[in-house]
């Protein structure tokens, strides 16, 4: 069990291509961390470096107090899971989780089967323990003796997983290691590999592009885009408290609302409306270009009964809008609204009265909503809720 | 759903390629069966009639062998140990080395691995009696002349061919597998050994095959390094059934020593053929 | 095994196991556990094992044997002086092989501490590659057998030991043992003398082993059936037609005709029927050709006619099978030679007929010729008193007997040849014959340079044996030929010794600046520690490549590339190498017209071959992915044919293609003769369009490799592309065109260029089945490189022949690569 930590780390590939460039992040002991970001966001390239797969640019990669930057993998006692299992085909079941733990014997050598015979046989039965010990647990048992060719992607993803477990390493990272499971089977294995990190206390790192497994499972996730790490905080934070624009959009299904605009005299306006931002969680904010961010959950759908035709009322949070699309979720549904040309989803409870087609009046409320400078990767504008 | 018309088709097409293929097999054993006169009439106006051996001389086997060498059986049983030892030995190391230097061309980073890759192809362009010579000189400048030195020794430097066959075959493995094993503990020759080794397993079945075969007939080579009468393989003791005309005097002793001397070659086949299609084809690789 | 052992116990204790156990523990484990105790598998894993255990045996018992005897070597590595003695066993075969070792075993014996050495490579073309290696390499035998023809040019060469002096000695000398050259034919000694210019006087090279003359073998039983007298001993030109013509008009009771005689074409034998004339085909001095004179002419016109324009007169050269000497023995064949005493042993065998022998026919006058094999000493010999005592041991009275009584060779020593060691009871009972033709005989003269032969016998087979020439033509292209050979700028000489040693400075100097530059480089751009530690992980593994490159290949090839420069008789040593600068280049782009028709040749191979071995190795695969029972079965027998190889391979193709009883022409023969059509005489009279086509053929039979992996491409194309296609309803023809075919791509390119190096490069077929005859049309590139280097000894030339080769290879590899570019998908090979 150890603490990870990453000062400036930088990885360049040949051509000036950054992959990662100056992460500095600390992992505590035990902590589960989940890198997370869309495909070459450099999630996996920081993980590699850890692992020792993949050399370190320039910065420097300590586990347990000790930079490793120069280290073998071998040496860095960390073990892996992969995407594709990366089982060796041609070991049993037994086999391939034993692997690492007979390389690491003492009396591996000639002299151990010439002069230390019973070490070595000692050595042998307690590795032979150990392996069906993790199978046990891992209910793999009945398939030690198989080839991996032998199993379903399910049970090789419980070997792959195994074979790390009996290691018992300081740090185990995964990559990506339910993308190649079904559904039902990645929320399974999400729930047990979980469960493992309760059990072990051990450090894990792991890697996934799937933001709901990283909130899932994460104790603290680093959000990471085009090698640059965005935010590093609990998935609490990332989704209360978004560090920009890309992670509010990126953390949290379904995505998060933005509207183009400016603020201007303590209101935002855009081109299809305006609102009134509370003094008291945005004071004294300057005008400019800004991104108004609301989560489809704070939004509310009225009908005009109940709110009275008053559609040229805009000075307030009810905004009139027609209906454009209606997706049951079962016991909730996601419906997309047009404000002019402005389209923004919401998550309401079931309403049936709603028709695509017809007119609503959305109320949008602030109390959640962010505000962030303009552009892709616009910030967050401070709020009182920072200061506090 | 194959059709009747079609499988017997394929059937039809197999048995007559089949006949084809193992007649030259078949027309050796009948003619090493044949009294010497038959097998002389049936190499000089035997047309098709000369496939039966009416009265077969099962005693050529022995003679044929008896006769090589100058001293009755220690020249077959010399040449026997000779080609066995020479063959091994040249077998292990081709297979050894190629897989070797063919995971260094298809997993490891160091520069100049390219140009050099191109190079090891160039050079199964070159015709062998070019280096013949000047390899003699190089052989005889190290004292190795009469013995089986030049015959083993190049085979543990890797063979251009089997390199190449190594490499696109250990390129196919998935990379994850080799970092897995780096995880597990395993430096550059532990991966070669654990992994790399067992996951080419029908490369190392062509390679051992082919070398096998090549170096068990190869007659250049062992004629012109060996000199010793003791040291002589089988490919050069059968030579002395040719005469000095090129011409053969006893054909059935001839084709019941061939024979004999091939049995190694086809049981070797045959029992590494599974290995050769199973392990090519899909799957064995791919975890 | 087919069990997996995975408890731990039993692990440990199963390398305790002895196999014989580990069998019996596994077909108890079998019925234990229930598996159904199938008595073939039963049966196969115990073949198996038997198979496994006398194969690890077999290599132990090797190893052991080997190890054994070089420890015993290194052991009795006693003092004294070493000769080493290389002959071949001729006709004679193991029994002249045993002859000599028991011979050299007395020497042995009466002569303490006198070790020798015996090499025997079998064949004489084997010996005289063996012999030319170690002569280049300066470690040459001290005693040698030499054939007379080969004698000027050995002697220009400077190689063998003139024996005058020991003769000289010997003749004074009383000590028991000592040769007395006047016990020998004179006529037999003479054909080892050579002055520099002319064979038959001058400087003594080797004594004689044994000698022939030469005649014709008659089929006795054919000659009583034909009515015709026996031959006598000054029969005639007239005589021997008027027989061959009768012996022909018979038939056998299947009413088949008989054939006159086989008149063998070999140069000498042209030499010595022109003998019979009083002609030559050459003046003694080489420089005039006077095979163009109209005697000359007017007797090969005569055997012309003989072939081709008369039936069942003689052979026409059709059955190619071994020397021509194998026809006599099938009793269809009235009379054959022009042979020597070799054919003898092989003739004692026949049992089918009687038979003699008759001296040749005279013509306008009584003429024949010696062909001999001396023992000679080398020039380079440390020992060369003792290789003397050697030689005399080896040609003295006892041992000519000893050879004579094999029936083979006629002693070169009077009294032996006399005695009834040669004159014996076995057949031929005419043993006179050769004696009595002695007198008579001419030393036939040879020019130093070995192509003359060659010339004259390539267009000797074209003009007499196949008659695809009109004489005259044939004539007159040897005699451009042998013009153009002597005149070239090659030919010549004059040119300075190669500076070998301001070439190896420059050379290692140029190395050391290369490997100097790399280095630097590489210290100039260091890596960061992770990838320097991967880069020399990569350098060790990929070691013995380089290493063994650099040695094998890079120091073979740039000597190889130097010599290319040179003009160097590959028997001496390198020193005496001449540089001609592009000489050899030049004249084979412009002057050598048979570089150009092996360069003709050898395309038209690839051009057969490639595509004919790839279609079917292709298709062959095709055939074995079909699921079917009994694949294995069949991949295996059509397999097979390529791990054939050897002397007895090369015996039974000669036999496929020969034209009057091969397998090939018995099957084709019914099958064409409804649409009119024979089948082609194969490396005969149609060689010029079907002899390249013949080895093509001959090659389809080991498309064994390429089927192999061309099923390998086949099983790695996944399933899921053609059963996609196949829900789309694509056919079967358009499924193979659009998916097999591109997915094969990679394969298919890696086949071929395979194939066509391998095709450019063909040579051993065509050495030991056709050795390039009849005239050039089957002599393929690299076989006339081999009969350059190793036959004319033009070490440079061949080297150079060697470079344009992989230049030309190099070239149309890197064309096939980019045309091919475009075409194929590599999917199937990224991972």
């Amino acid at each position: 069990m150890a603490t990870i930590e990453l000062n400036r780390v930088s990885k360049t590939y040949s051509g000036d291509i950054r992959a990662v460039s100056e992460a500095t992040l600390a992992f505590r002991d035990g902590e589960f961390i989940v890198l997370v970001g869309p495909s070459g966001c450099g999630k996996s390239t920081l993980l590699r470096m850890i692992a020792g797969l993949e050399a370190i640019t320039s910065g420097t990669v300590a586990i347990g107090g000790r930079v490793v930057n120069d280290l073998p993998p071998k040496d860095r006692d960390v073990a892996m899971v992969f995407q594709n299992y990366a089982l060796y085909p041609h070991m049993t079941v037994e086999k391939n989780m034993a692997f690492g733990l007979l390389r690491r014997r003492k009396h591996s050598g000639l002299s151990g089967l010439l002069f230390h015979a019973t070490e070595r046989r000692a050595e042998l039965a307690a590795i032979d323990r150990k392996v069906l010990d993790t199978a046990r647990t891992l209910g793999i048992e009945p398939l030690l003796a198989r080839l991996p060719r032998a199993l379903s992607g399910g049970q090789r993803q419980r070997v792959a997983l195994g074979r790390a477990l009996v290691r018992e390493p300081q740090v185990f990272l995964f990559d990506e290691p339910l993308s190649n499971l079904d559904a039902r089977l990645r929320i399974e294995m999400r729930a047990e590999i979980r469960e493992l990190h309760r059990r072990t206390k051990a450090s894990m790192v792991y890697v996934t592009h799937d933001q709901e497994e990283a909130m899932t499972l994460a104790d603290r996730m680093v959000v990471m885009k085009f090698g640059v790490v965005q935010q590093f905080g609990t998935p609490g934070e990332c989704y209360a408290r978004p560090a920009n624009h890309f992670v509010a959009g990126f953390v949290g299904t379904p995505v998060m609302n933005f509207i183009e605009g400016r603020v201007d005299d303590g209101m935002f306006v855009s081109t299809d409306l305006r609102v009134t931002l509370p003094a008291a969680r945005w004071p004294r904010m300057p005008a400019g270009p800004a991104t108004l961010g609301v989560r489809p959950d704070q939004l509310r759908l009225l009908h005009s009964a109940e709110a009275g035709v008053d559609s040229m009322d805009s000075s307030g949070t009810s905004v009139p809008a027609t209906v454009r699309a209606i997706e049951r979720l079962g016991d909730r549904m996601d419906v997309a609204v047009m404000i002019g040309g402005t389209r923004l989803t919401a998550r309401i409870e079931n309403d049936d009265r709603l028709v695509e087609g017809g007119s609503v009046l959305v109320h949008i409320g602030l109390g959640a909503a962010h505000l962030f400078a303009s552009g892709e990767d616009g910030a967050r504008l401070a709020d009182a809720h920072d200061v506090a | 759903m194959r059709s009747r018309i079609g499988k017997s088709l394929i059937y039809a097409l197999l048995i007559a390629g089949t006949v084809t293929f193992l007649f030259p097999l078949w027309w050796m054993v009948a003619v090493s069966l044949m009294t010497p006169e038959a097998a002389q009439a049936a190499t000089v106006r035997g047309g098709l009639t000369s496939l039966v051996p009416t009265d077969p001389q099962w005693h050529n086997y022995p003679d044929a062998l008896m006769q090589m060498g100058s001293v009755r059986w220690t020249g077959f049983l010399d040449a026997l140990a000779n080609s066995v030892v020479v063959t091994v030995l040249a077998t292990a190391g081709t297979a050894l080395s190629s897989s070797l230097v063919g995971m260094a061309f298809a997993r490891m980073r160091f520069r100049g691995s390219r140009p050099m890759f191109l190079v090891m192809l160039g050079t199964m362009m070159l015709p062998a009696q070019v280096t013949m010579i000047p390899l003699f000189i190089l052989f005889r400048n190290l004292g190795w002349i009469d013995t089986f030195l030049p015959l083993v020794v190049p085979a543990f430097f890797g063979n251009a061919f089997f390199i190449f066959m190594y490499r696109q075959f250990i390129a196919q493995i998935p990379e994850a597998l080799l970092e897995a094993a780096r995880l597990d503990g395993q430096g550059w020759f532990g991966i070669w050994w654990h992994v790399i080794l067992p996951l080419t397993r029908p490369v190392t079945a062509i390679t051992a095959v082919f070398t096998f075969i090549f170096t068990w007939n190869d007659f250049l080579a062992p004629l012109i390094y060996l000199q010793s009468d003791d040291q002589a393989t089988l490919s050069v003791a059968l030579n002395s059934f040719r005469n000095q005309y090129g011409g053969i005097t006893k054909v059935n002793l001839l084709m019941a020593a061939s024979l004999t001397t091939m049995v190694p070659c086809i049981l070797l086949f045959l029992a590494a053929q599974k290995q050769f299609i199973e392990g090519l084809g899909k799957g064995a690789v791919k975890g | 095994m087919p069990v997996t052992v995975h408890t731990n116990t039993a692990r440990s204790s199963a390398a305790w196991v002895t196999c014989a156990d580990r069998v019996v523990a596994i077909l108890c484990f079998m019925a234990r556990d229930g598996i159904a105790v199938n008595v073939s598998r039963i049966v196969a894993i115990t073949v198996r094992w038997t198979l496994g255990v006398a194969a690890v045996a077999l290599v132990v018992w090797a190893f052991a044997r080997v190890g054994w005897r070089e420890l015993a070597r290194s052991r009795t590595d006693a003092g004294g002086t070493t000769l080493t003695v290389l002959h071949w066993s001729g006709e004679g075969g193991p029994e002249e092989d045993d002859i000599v070792e028991s011979s050299l075993r007395a020497f042995e014996a009466a002569n303490p501490g006198l070790h020798v050495k015996r090499i025997n490579p079998g064949d004489a073309g084997s010996f005289y590659t063996k012999l030319q290696t170690m002569m280049a390499a300066g470690e040459p035998p001290d005693i040698f057998y030499v054939g007379n023809e080969r004698i000027p040019s050995f002697a220009a060469l400077g190689l063998m030991e003139p024996l005058d002096r020991f003769v000289a000695a010997d003749t004074a000398s009383t000590e028991p043992g000592a040769l007395k050259i006047a016990d020998l034919y004179p006529q037999v000694v003479d054909a080892f003398r050579y002055d520099g210019l002319t064979a038959g006087h001058g400087t003594l090279w080797g004594i004689p082993k044994d000698f022939t003359t030469v005649g014709f073998y008659y089929n006795k039983d054919l000659f009583r059936k034909a009515g015709v007298p026996l031959p006598k001993d000054d029969w005639t030109w007239d005589d021997f037609i008027a027989t061959a013509r009768a012996i022909g008009a018979a038939k056998d009771d299947a009413g088949e005709h008989f054939t006159g005689a086989e008149f063998v074409t070999w140069p000498a034998m042209v030499r010595a029927y022109l003998f019979t004339e009083g002609r030559d085909v050459v003046g003694t001095t080489f420089d005039d050709v006077t095979i163009t004179d109209p005697k000359a002419m007017a007797a090969l016109a005569r055997l012309r006619a003989w072939r081709h324009d008369e039936e069942h007169a003689l052979t026409s050269g059709r059955s190619k099978i071994a020397t021509g000497s194998a026809v006599f023995s099938t009793g269809r064949v009235g009379m054959a030679g022009p042979f020597g005493r070799w054919v003898v042993p092989e003739y004692r065998r026949i049992q089918a007929f009687d038979w003699d022998f008759a001296p040749l026919p005279r013509g306008s006058e009584r003429a024949n010729i010696i062909l001999t094999v001396s023992w000679s000493i080398s020039a380079q010999s440390k020992h060369k008193d003792d290789a003397w005592k050697l030689v005399r041991w080896l040609t003295n009275v006892e041992g000519q007997k000893a050879q004579a009584r094999l029936g083979l060779a006629i002693p070169s020593n009077r009294a032996a040849a006399e005695s009834d060691a040669f004159i014996d009871q076995a057949k031929p009972a005419n043993d006179r014959g050769f004696l009595d033709a002695i007198p008579m005989s001419k030393v036939i003269n040879w020019p130093p340079n070995a192509k003359f032969e060659q010339l004259l016998g390539t267009n000797l087979d074209e003009g007499l044996k196949t008659g695809n020439k009109p004489l005259p033509e044939a004539v007159a292209a040897f005699e451009t030929l042998w013009k153009q050979e002597r005149d070239s700028p090659l030919g010549r000489g004059g040119f300075p010794v190669m500076p070998w040693r301001m070439l190896t400075t420059i050379i290692i100097a140029i190395t050391a600046a290369g490997v100097a530059a790399v280095v630097l480089w590489f210290r100039k751009r260091p890596l960061p520690r992770h990838e320097a530690r991967e880069e020399r992980a990569g350098f060790l593994f990929a070691s013995p490549w380089i290493i063994g490159f650099a040695v094998f290949m890079a120091f073979p090839v740039v000597l190889s590339l130097l010599l290319s420069f040179t003009s160097w008789r590959g028997l001496a040593t390198l020193s005496e190498a001449k540089w001609v600068g592009v000489g050899n280049y030049q004249q084979l782009l412009l002057e050598d017209s048979r570089f150009k028709t092996s360069v003709a040749v050898t395309i038209y191979y690839v051009l057969i071959a490639v595509p004919l071995g790839q279609l079917l190795a292709l298709g062959a695969a095709l055939l074995m992915n079909q699921k079917v029972r009994g694949i294995p079965f069949f991949r295996a027998a059509w397999y097979l044919p390529s791990v054939l190889a050897g002397v007895g391979v090369a015996v039974l193709w000669r036999w496929v293609f020969d034209s009057d009883a091969g397998l090939m022409n018995s099957v084709l023969a019914p099958l064409l003769s409804p649409f009119g059509l024979a089948p082609p005489h194969w490396f005969g009279a149609d060689a010029k369009t079907w002899g390249a086509p013949a080895f093509a053929i001959m090659s389809a039979w080991f498309v064994g490799g390429s089927m192999m992996i061309y099923l390998a491409g086949l099983q790695g194309i996944p399933d899921e592309l053609n059963e996609a296609a196949e829900v789309d309803g694509v056919g079967r023809v358009r499924r193979f065109v659009g998916i097999t075919l591109p997915m094969l791509g990679p394969v298919i390119l890696f086949n071929v260029l395979m194939a066509v190096i391998g095709s450019f490069q063909v040579f051993t077929q065509a050495f030991v089945m056709t050795g390039g005859e009849p005239g050039d049309l089957t002599r393929f590139y690299v076989l006339y490189l081999y009969n350059q280097g190793f036959e004319y000894y033009e070490m440079g030339y061949a080297s150079a022949m060697a470079w344009i080769l992989l230049a030309v290879v190099l070239v149309v590899t890197v064309v096939i690569l980019r045309s091919s570019a475009r075409h194929i998908y590599y999917e199937a090979l990224k991972k």
